[in-house]
């Protein structure tokens, strides 16, 4: 991927994280503190730079949910910690809060600034004051974290063996990698475990593991929400093709109900240690049909790319969610 | 702490910068317990305008704020779910 993809695709997992974690502790808009946890819970440069700092996603959680209680007291007013909502299974937007709005457009056009620490150094000086109170709880000093951040150099986690199992055939190929706040082997347990597959797993409203191995899924419908599934589509058959264990697995799609009418398709997640989490690379590919549908195939690849990398996107964030 | 010793704090305005900080916190607060009990509300069977009602407020309005934000899983009749 591109710089420019990467920091695309980065911008999208704060946003979601922040509305995710504004969900989860009940706030009606998305606000400063949602977004400095996100920073700490996504992989990019700010998180890397809060992380060496010692700040982790549970230590900027209760400095947040410390700063408030704080400011309450101090104005006499008792309130009792809150209880955090479960989340949704899909996330719905919030509205940003006006100050929250403009950290996150302020420069957003300025293709220098292609990570995340311009935003973690807009919180720092947002005027408010509020992330540097939070920093404050957790022991660091503005400038401190500011300076951090201008020394940072990257330091890429590059994968530890191959994306995907190998093959010979023509496969086209979609990948897009993340980070999550957790251990390989926590990412792995989640991600093997079929009875945990519908935790992470957007597309599934019910999966089994059968005799065979194989898991017998049944996709997100209407019951759940989301759009009507075509007929024939509803089942799935997940069937493991390659695993080494606790770093790689990889799954083949087939629709039982439409035998030899679908291509080929196969899912597979790689997992590499890096920067106290677990770099998670997935990879969607499929082979071509013949016919007809080659030629529309072809005109709609940049499309379908773009559809195959949401998809990914959104099976990450279900990772990400799961763990966090 | 009793009542009217809170509202002689909240409401002291001799250390202002502490004061305003204070209320931005405490508006943060008060819109989460309000979304909370929105939420408890409708899962209780309360329509919209009832819960209007109780806040004082048009059921468009109550309805505009919180029909995308409450929890998904909440079954509201003819809620927009798009």
């Amino acid at each position: 991927m591109s710089r420019l993809t990467d920091a695309v695709v980065l911008s999208q997992q704060i946003v979601v994280t922040a509305t995710e974690e504004a969900y989860r502790v009940g706030h009606a808009e998305l606000e400063l503190d949602d977004l400095l946890v996100a920073l700490t819970a996504v992989g990019g440069p700010a998180g890397d730079v809060l992380r060496s700092l010692g700040v982790t996603v549970d230590r900027a959680r209760s400095a947040v949910a410390q700063v408030h209680a704080d400011r309450l007291a101090r104005a006499g007013v008792p309130a009792p910690p809150a209880q955090p909502r479960t989340l949704p299974r899909t996330g719905g937007g919030l509205p940003w809060s006006p100050r929250a709005d403009r950290v996150l457009t302020a420069g957003q056009w300025d293709l220098r600034l292609v990570d995340d620490r311009r935003i973690l150094r807009d919180l720092v000086r947002e005027p408010s004051g509020f992330v540097a109170e939070v920093l404050a709880v957790l022991g660091l000093d503005a400038e401190g974290v500011l300076t951090a951040l201008d020394a940072w150099v990257p330091t890429a986690t590059a994968p530890s063996g191959a994306l995907f199992s190998p093959d010979p055939r023509p496969w086209r190929t979609v990948t897009r990698r993340g980070w999550v706040p957790a251990a390989p082997a926590e990412v792995w347990s989640l991600v093997t475990d079929p009875a945990r597959r519908t935790a992470w797993d957007p597309w599934y409203s019910a999966v089994e593991e059968r005799a065979d191995g194989v898991l017998a899924a049944t996709l997100v419908g209407e019951a759940e929400g989301a759009k009507p599934v075509p007929p024939g589509f509803e089942r799935q058959e997940v069937v493991p093709v390659a695993r080494e264990e606790g770093r790689l697995v990889e799954w083949e799609l087939r629709r039982p109900d439409r035998p030899g009418g679908a291509p080929v398709q196969r899912l597979a997640v790689a997992l590499t240690p890096s920067g106290g989490g677990t770099r998670v690379d997935l990879t969607v590919r499929w082979l071509g049909v013949g016919g007809w549908r080659a030629v529309v195939g072809l005109l709609l690849r940049p499309v379908a790319r773009l559809a195959w990398g949401q998809m990914l996107l959104a099976k990450h964030a279900g990772i990400a969610r799961a763990l966090r | 702490m009793e009542q009217p010793e809170v509202a002689v704090a909240a409401g002291d305005t001799s250390d202002p910068l502490t004061g305003l900080r204070a209320v931005s916190s405490l508006r943060v607060l008060v819109e989460s317990y309000e979304l909370r009990q929105v939420e408890a509300a409708l899962r209780a069977g309360m329509s919209w305008q009832e819960i209007a009602d109780a806040l004082g407020v048009t059921r468009q309005a109550v309805h505009k704020k919180y029909a995308r934000r409450i929890d998904p899983t909440i079954a509201v009749p003819r809620r927009n779910r798009t």
